[in-house]
């Protein structure tokens, strides 16, 4: 579908981009984006700023119309919020695959968000694995004994979300709090936030210390 | 040690979600807001605090 240069321009400027950040964003020369936004339009150039545009939850209506889709955001809670937060994100991760990255200070806290009670069965790691790849950035080593192959734990000493961890799933960043006991889900899909979110989460990912997974043994939470 | 803020919430989430975890955090750490403090960031941080120290001793 071919979008309009008004509806280009009034999408950037909802954006509040430059130029030089449209083209960064659809992979388009800046003096392209000048084209186009001066009316010389072709479809080959318009299709990856459209799709730019529509990434980031545009909607094109006619040829003047624009809206925003708001982000869609969901709550987990209460006694069988894990469970039912688990089957979300097994969803996500059966529909779109990909990798889901996570942020959080032990592995036991991870497999309790995920309603894991008993370490020995970790047939829901094992479920969620078969469809993306996991990575796991934990403020403390201490180790579960699990064996996930697709499964990546790293180490770091510094974790500023204290009681909070972090789940990005492609378009979607969960942020979970807890006491240790409770928790409490916030599901929010925007790739901006999960862009930003992944930023964040890369560079530390990458100066952190890969955990060797130590062999299952038989071990069973209080 | 640097730790996340009710701003930096804020500015990641919007205002209305900034708010809905800082009162989250302190239903779990079980801190009434008895004394009223409008700021946020003040609040935020008590309740982070006392989550810190519930997940961490246990």
């Amino acid at each position: 579908m071919m979008i309009s240069s008004e509806q280009i321009k009034a999408a950037r400027a909802w954006m509040d981009w430059t130029r030089e950040m449209l083209a960064e964003e659809s992979g388009v020369s800046p003096g392209t984006i000048r084209n186009l936004e001066e009316g010389k339009l072709s479809h080959r150039s318009v299709e990856p700023v459209r799709i730019a545009f529509e990434s980031r939850g545009f909607k094109f209506h006619g040829r003047n119309g624009i809206s925003r889709q708001a982000a869609e955001t969901k709550t987990f809670d209460g006694p069988h919020g894990c469970d039912e937060f688990y089957d979300e994100l097994l969803s996500m991760a059966q529909r779109k695959g990909g990798e889901i990255v996570a942020i959080f200070r032990t592995q036991e806290q991870f497999a309790r968000a995920l309603g894991i009670a008993d370490f020995n069965r970790l047939e829901r790691l094992e479920q969620l694995a078969k469809h993306a790849t996991v990575k796991c950035l934990l403020s403390e080593d201490r180790q579960l004994s699990m064996d996930v192959p697709s499964m990546q734990f790293r180490a770091t000493s510094h974790n500023p979300l204290g009681p909070l961890a972090q789940i990005i799933c492609n378009d979607t960043t969960i942020v979970v709090i807890t006491n240790g006991r409770d928790f409490f889900f916030h599901l929010t899909k925007s790739i901006e936030t999960a862009h930003i979110g992944l930023n964040d989460f890369e560079p530390r990912w990458e100066s952190a210390v890969p955990l060797i997974m130590m062999p299952q043994t038989s071990k069973t939470c209080a | 040690m640097q730790h996340v803020t009710y701003s930096d919430m804020a500015a990641r989430h919007g205002d209305d979600k900034a708010f809905q975890f800082l009162e989250c955090l302190e239903r779990l750490a079980q801190i009434k807001n008895d004394i009223i403090c409008l700021d946020r960031d003040l609040r935020f941080q008590r309740a982070f605090e006392a989550l810190c120290e519930i997940n961490f001793a246990g």
